[in-house]
């Protein structure tokens, strides 16, 4: 009798260790995801605050216009607009669009001038994989503005 | 990338088409493309649409042997109007092969815009473009 209550309790121990062994690794494997997402992002971060001197941005001047599913990684057009008067007196300095997804964030850097007359500009670039694409524009009174959009990418675009 | 994939991906854009040419080789750095309106009103603002041939090789990727083949990049493009800079950007491994750029400018008056490309071997492609204010 005494042996087959020493026997449950027993099972229900090695039962439980069980348990926790699998949750332990679930939340070890989310750990891990959530861990190079967040070093992406900051990743990312670092490289913008670094080009535009602020780690604090506004919003809603800035337009980011992607295609919401990309087919092809290799060739992903980007549109980034900025409402401004583009006069001396406010004009956007520089445009600065990152990629949180690919080997390195950078993708490019455009300064331009009054006489671009337009805050716009269009290009094609390249996503490894699903991600979010992230532009900052420095205005010539030193605020920035931000904006990123999520891109889903079917066939990755870094070759090889 | 494959020259059919090259191919399909160019075939999407009439101005790509300069880069792969008629036996569908690829050509380097060579033949730039610019598409501007000939003439505009004082003060418009008018687009325009540039693209180059080049492969902008990444750095990251492997050769069949499994060693790496070397970045080669168009790292810097440069407009100027009458040798007032309109637009500089600074290329990373992360824009497609043959880079294409629109962007605008502001006409106050007739003049000619330069358009140099320069890549990390140091080779600068040069084109320039008229345009008169009627």
């Amino acid at each position: 009798m005494s042996n087959t209550i020493y026997n449950e309790a027993d099972d229900r121990e090695r039962r439980n260790i069980l348990r926790l062994l699998g949750l332990g690794s679930i939340a070890l494997a989310t750990g891990a995801i959530i861990n190079s997402e967040a070093v992406a992002n900051q990743q990312t971060d670092t490289y913008l605050t670094k080009l535009s001197g602020v780690s604090k941005y506004n919003t809603g001047k800035i337009t980011i216009k992607t295609p919401s599913i990309a087919e092809n990684g290799a060739v992903v057009p980007i549109t980034v607009s900025i409402e401004s008067p583009m006069t001396t007196a406010s004009y956007v300095k520089s445009i600065h669009i990152a990629a949180d997804g690919n080997p390195n964030p950078e993708v490019a850097s455009f300064h331009l001038t009054p006489s671009s007359g337009k805050a716009e500009i269009s290009t094609r670039m390249r996503l490894r994989k699903t991600q979010n694409v992230v532009a900052v524009a420095v205005m010539n009174d030193g605020s920035v503005q931000r904006a990123s959009n999520n891109v889903k990418v079917t066939i990755g675009g870094c070759g090889g | 990338m494959d020259q059919s994939n090259v191919h399909q991906i160019m075939s999407k854009s009439p101005l790509a088409a300069a880069a792969v040419n008629h036996k569908g080789n690829y050509k380097m750095a060579s033949k730039p493309r610019v598409k501007l309106p000939k003439s505009a009103k004082k003060g418009q603002v008018v687009q325009i649409k540039t693209l180059i041939p080049h492969k902008m090789e990444t750095g990251i990727r492997k050769d069949k042997k499994g060693n790496k083949i070397p970045r080669h990049i168009i790292n810097k493009v440069e407009a100027t109007f009458n040798g007032e800079p309109i637009i500089t950007a600074d290329l990373h491994p992360a824009i497609s092969a043959n880079p294409y750029f629109a962007f605008y400018a502001r006409i106050e008056e007739s003049g000619i815009f330069k358009f140099v490309w320069t890549d990390d071997k140091d080779k600068a492609v040069t084109t320039s473009k008229a345009i008169t204010v009627a």
